[in-house]
């Protein structure tokens, strides 16, 4: 008896203590908590106190406690249908409180209370092993004069029977007790009519109640591999397959050889009148076929086993960060590098977050493909609106946004965020009017730095953009901001509304990512008015044979045949030439054609930190990156910081430029070097007004005599240096 | 307080602010001061304000400009390939600028002089595109081109002075006294010695006072002048055939006294370069002397006796980048040299040469470094590269 209601206690708050779980943090139980879950509650708190005096010494007083519980039970179930926990508990209350009006002596209101619960369910059994053999006779005798038995039978069977309303079984059923009088027996089965009939009990006597049922409509039985396929008919979802699988599933398992336990038990679609029907069977990453069904007259049909075919693809992620996190459809799945993710074929979301940058690609998989995607991390861009200190009509304003977003559409290197619309635009725009004047200047200010920092955490992104409508200026231009939450400093553009030239370079302009290393041609060439394509000026490095040289006055004509008319046009070329191991150039001396193979040499490269085409704050979210990269080598990570050091020379924050330049250790004899380090030093030191520092940095760039500025193959640092030492000493 | 504090901000903003012209007279007075610098040839210093200009003022409407000029630096510096680079980023930064199409042309007068190499012909082949002849040429007596390839040659046989265009079709003829030389002014001004005037071409004759020698006083006007030159600033350098040295006079053409200038000696011709230096060549064709804008003798061309020998100096020009080109009749021939008096190159007008002409007397040198002679046997301009 203890037994049987600690296991009942255990399932009445099972419930309960589930819920708490899945509460979100902060919200107490009774917050979520349903009434009726919470008068279980008090009723099994109330069952377990009485039950415990009833075990105690003075079990008499159990019977008021009882006799309240069963009350208050009661006057709930006049209320509503008491759900199976709650029948359960007042059954047993029942069961006490009988036992201890028996106990005491009062076998009228024990008679009664065994009565009442017999009523309310005639099958309820009572612990023989814990109840004494005298109570169980007697409930037995009350039994017996006021049960009877009925055996319901139907044909076919398996139609679901009621008594008075009460679900009792499906057909055939044997032996129900019921109490003498009159009862109502329902009959119900998928397909046929329902059929009722009033019958008379006597105590201790077994009624026969038989069925014949009249088929009204069809059913339709599906059985399928594996469970849980979704069915719709006409784009109606009907449910899931599930259960244990039945007979049908057992021999399509062995014939196809497919694991039974997998396959559902029957899924009935009833009522279905003589036509034709299209069913669909519905499982992500499965095939899912239709099926068309006949239904010629009433009758039940057991259709072939449906055996959906596993359908599944497969994407593996690598990317530039090891720390990017890869997220499919906005689920989290780890971190990158993923090899061969199991995903259903189709369209998917493939999202990486790292620390320095977002990559976002919408993939469509086909069945059984293995997708590679080779995830470069972009910093995001976050566009905060334009702004305007004059009497601008909104709808002006809202014309210049809608331009930007859509010109802003299809960068390659950048992840666009739209926060012009955000619902705190308000306050975002107080801060970017603040932050225009504040850059009016153009100084750095390490206070307005950390309003840049404080709008970049708000809008969870590195760079930001805002158009701000100049006061004088010719009608319909826009000054773009472009900042970072590395500097103070913004880098400007002016951009007329409609100007397809001026947008197509400031895209060019912030889709720009300067590498840090290049392969070089090796040669310096200059345009004249006079020649067909650059003139080689000067030899750099020796990136072709002496067997066929290049010349100094060499004209160059093309590359890889490619037609190149200028230097500009030569070095892009030679940019989109990375990969190849050597390249050909066309070229004209004195005025002949030759072509020369040339084996491009990888070349460190600086930022020209004067460069007018440069945005300075969008180059800093690229050297950032690469500085920080877990993978990134010391080398690489020395070029990313002089080029760091770059752009806050540009952005005349030369503290920071020299915070860079002091961690740099780059030991490199030829090209970029420690000479171009301390070069950048003396730079950045003279500005601040340090000259002897600057100085003292220039005599031991001096020592490096082969290092140079821009690139492997650029300007010789000792000329340069000198030729600031020199500046310095008449300063 | 929103609402006020928004209006402040309003004022402030409206009083103070302008994104680009960061500071208008503050970077056109960081380029006068570099281009101070540069003119009294402190290159480092001017160079560096240059640059500290472009970093200062990235969005300025001056830097193609600063850029340009920071190259010149580097060529007056006697650092042409560095000049070659400098001009590149001329040409890459800006190429839109009108500096970006001066860049083109100097650096195609670097690679002519400097890059290409010694064998290369073609450089100064000529142009067969090219065909300037005049039938009834006489006695050619001078030579100049403007910035757009107009040409304009003196003949003081025939008394004209002849226009040709860039393709050298003769698109004009202008009578003139005794047009002894012509020159291009900075200004544009074709100015033609026209012996006792200086005949502005399509406009005034211009007369100038002669200040006797002795006497330092004005006397009558400056006769027999055989050459004219205007600097930057207006300023008339004249050779005259009855004057020993050089004749300067304001632009106002009041008498300016230059003693410095070759005062005991006899010029036949002067030119002022870009930079405003002054070239004279002497009567008999033995040298050229060069003074700087301030009149201080800078160096003189002459015979060294050993690489540079030649009988006489028959004309002399100065290209945009300020290289000399003299033309000599024995060997035949054209002697480069550089801004600072170096010898480059010559180019001989032989068999063996690329040359081609046989009697040439006047020369001048286009904008991108072609040369032009006239070649008194053939009738002909003949463009050389």
């Amino acid at each position: 008896m203890k037994y049987s209601i600690l296991l009942l206690l255990m399932a009445l708050f099972a419930g309960p203590t589930g819920a708490q779980e899945l509460q979100p943090p902060g919200q107490g139980p009774q917050e979520t908590e349903i009434p009726e879950e919470a008068l279980l509650q008090t009723w099994t708190k109330l069952f377990q106190d009485a039950e415990a005096v009833f075990n105690s010494e003075n079990q008499p007083q159990s019977i008021p406690l009882f006799q309240d519980l069963v009350n208050r039970i009661n006057e709930e179930k006049n209320k509503r249908k008491l759900m199976d926990p709650e029948q359960s508990l007042f059954l047993r209350s029942l069961d006490y409180l009988g036992q201890g009006f028996y106990l005491e002596g009062q076998q009228d209101e024990s008679r009664d209370t065994f009565l009442r619960m017999i009523e309310i369910d005639p099958n309820y059994r009572m612990n023989e092993e814990l109840v004494s053999s005298k109570i169980i006779d007697f409930v037995a005798r009350i039994k017996a004069d006021n049960l009877a038995t009925v055996s319901v039978t139907s044909v076919p069977p398996g139609a679901a029977v009621k008594i008075d309303g009460v679900e009792v079984g499906i057909t055939d059923l044997t032996s129900v007790y019921s109490m003498k009088g009159t009862h109502e027996v329902e009959v119900n089965r998928s397909g046929y009519h329902p059929q009722k009939q009033t019958v008379t009990l006597n105590p201790g006597k077994i009624e026969k109640v038989a069925f014949v049922l009249e088929r009204s409509s069809s059913v339709a039985y599906f059985v399928t591999y594996p469970k849980g396929v979704e069915i719709l008919m006409a784009g109606k979802s009907l449910g899931f397959t599930g259960g244990e699988p039945s007979q049908r599933s057992q021999t399509a398992a062995t014939e196809q050889n497919l694991p039974a336990a997998e396959f559902s038990g029957e899924f009935p679609i009833p009522d279905l009148q003589p036509g034709v029907y299209e069913i669909e069977f519905r499982k992500p990453c499965w095939e899912t076929p239709n099926r068309k069904i006949t239904i010629a007259v009433n009758d039940d049909y057991y259709f072939t086993p449906i055996v959906l075919e596993a359908s599944e693809a497969y994407i593996s992620i690598t990317a530039d960060d090891p720390q990017a996190n890869i997220f499919i459809d906005n689920e989290y799945k780890g971190l990158a590098p993923k090899q061969s993710l199991q995903l259903c074929p189709g369209k998917h979301l493939v999202k990486l977050k790292g620390p320095f940058g977002k990559f976002e690609k919408q993939v469509d998989l086909k069945k059984g493909q293995t997708l590679s995607v080779n995830a470069k991390l972009n910093p995001s861009l976050s566009f905060l609106g334009v702004v305007s200190f004059s009497a601008l009509a909104k709808t002006q304003l809202e014309r210049y946004r809608q331009e930007t977003i859509k010109q802003l559409e299809g960068l390659l290197t950048l992840n666009i965020q739209d926060n012009s619309k955000a619902p705190d635009q308000a306050a975002i725009d107080e801060i970017v009017q603040e932050l225009a004047i504040s850059l009016e200047d153009g100084l750095p200010n390490e206070s307005r730095l950390e309003r840049i920092q404080q709008l970049s955490s708000k809008v969870e992104s590195d760079l930001l953009l805002f158009g701000l409508i100049p006061e004088k200026a010719e009608e319909r231009t826009v000054d773009y901001y472009l900042l970072s939450t590395w500097s103070t400093q913004a880098d400007v553009r002016r951009i007329q509304s409609g100007n397809a030239d001026q947008w197509k370079l400031f895209r060019s302009q912030l889709d720009y990512e300067h590498r840090l290393f290049e392969k070089r041609l090796g040669v310096n060439a200059i345009d004249t008015a006079i020649t067909r394509g650059p003139v080689i000026a000067k030899l750099s490095l020796k990136t072709y044979q002496e067997t066929q040289p290049l010349m100094v006055g060499d004209v160059i004509t093309a590359i890889e045949d490619r037609p190149v008319k200028t230097t500009d046009e030569l070095l892009a070329a030679a940019l989109e030439l990375q990969s190849a191991e050597s390249v050909r150039l066309s070229v004209s001396r004195s005025g002949a054609p030759i072509t020369i193979p040339v084996q491009m040499m990888k070349s460190a490269m600086e930022l020209d930190p004067t460069s007018p085409s440069l945005l300075f704050n969008r180059e800093l979210a690229s050297f950032k990156k690469s500085a920080g990269l877990d993978k990134t080598s010391a080398q690489e990570r020395s070029i990313a910081q002089l080029n760091i050091a770059l752009c806050h020379i540009r952005l005349k924050e030369y503290e920071k430029a020299l915070e860079q330049l002091q961690q740099i250790q780059l030991q490199r004899a030829v090209g970029i070097g420690q000479g171009t380090i301390l070069y950048r030093m003396a730079m950045a030191q003279r500005a601040l007004g340090r000259i002897q520092e600057a100085r003292k940095s220039l005599a031991e760039a001096l020592q490096s005599t082969q290092n140079t500025l821009g690139s492997d193959d650029g300007v010789s640092l000792a000329i340069e240096a000198e030729r600031l030492q020199r500046t310095l000493s008449g300063s | 307080m929103k609402q006020l504090s928004f209006a402040l901000l309003i004022f402030a903003l409206s009083s103070t602010f302008n994104v680009f012209a960061q500071s208008p007279a503050k970077d056109q007075g960081l380029l006068e001061q570099a281009l101070t610098l540069r003119d009294q040839g402190k290159y480092d210093q001017a160079f560096d304000l240059f640059s500290l200009m472009r970093m200062q003022y990235p969005d300025s409407s001056l830097l193609s400009r600063a850029v340009y000029d920071s190259a010149l630096c580097l060529l007056y510096d006697n650092r042409p390939l560095d000049a070659a680079f400098q001009f590149q980023q001329v040409i890459s930064h800006y190429p839109s600028s009108v500096e970006a199409g001066h860049a083109l042309k100097m650096n195609a007068i670097l690679y002519r002089l400097y890059l290409a190499q010694p064998a290369d012909r073609k450089v100064y082949a000529p142009d067969p595109a090219f065909s300037a002849y005049i039938a009834d040429l006489d006695d050619p007596s001078g030579l100049s081109i403007d910035n757009n390839g107009r040409i304009y040659l003196s003949d003081k046989g025939k008394k004209s002075v002849y226009t040709f265009d860039a393709s050298g079709k003769m698109v004009g003829n202008t009578a003139a006294v005794s047009p002894y030389s012509v020159s291009v002014a900075n200004d544009g001004r074709v100015l033609v010695a026209n012996d006792s005037t200086v005949l502005a071409l399509g406009g005034d004759h211009l007369s100038f006072p002669r200040i006797d020698a002795s006497s330092g006083q004005r006397k009558g006007f400056l006769e027999e002048i055989r050459s004219a030159a205007v600097n930057g600033n207006g300023q008339y350098f004249l050779v005259s055939n009855k004057e020993k040295g050089l004749a300067v006079y304001d632009s106002n053409k009041t008498p300016l006294l230059r003693p410095s200038i070759g005062k005991l000696e006899e010029f036949s011709k002067v030119a002022i370069n870009s930079r405003g230096q002054i070239h004279v060549m002497d009567k008999r064709g033995e040298l050229i002397r060069i003074y700087g804008p301030d009149g201080k003798a800078l160096f003189t061309i002459q015979r060294t006796g050993k690489e540079l020998n030649y009988g006489k100096l028959e004309d002399f020009a100065v290209d945009p980048a300020n290289h000399i080109y003299a033309l000599t009749d024995n060997p035949r021939g054209v002697l480069i040299f550089s801004p600072a008096g170096k010898f480059l190159k010559f180019l001989a007008s032989d068999k063996k040469g690329a040359l081609i002409f046989e009697d040439a007397r006047v020369i001048t040198v286009g904008p991108t470094g072609s040369i032009y002679v006239v070649d008194k046997d053939t009738k002909r301009i003949i463009k050389l590269g």
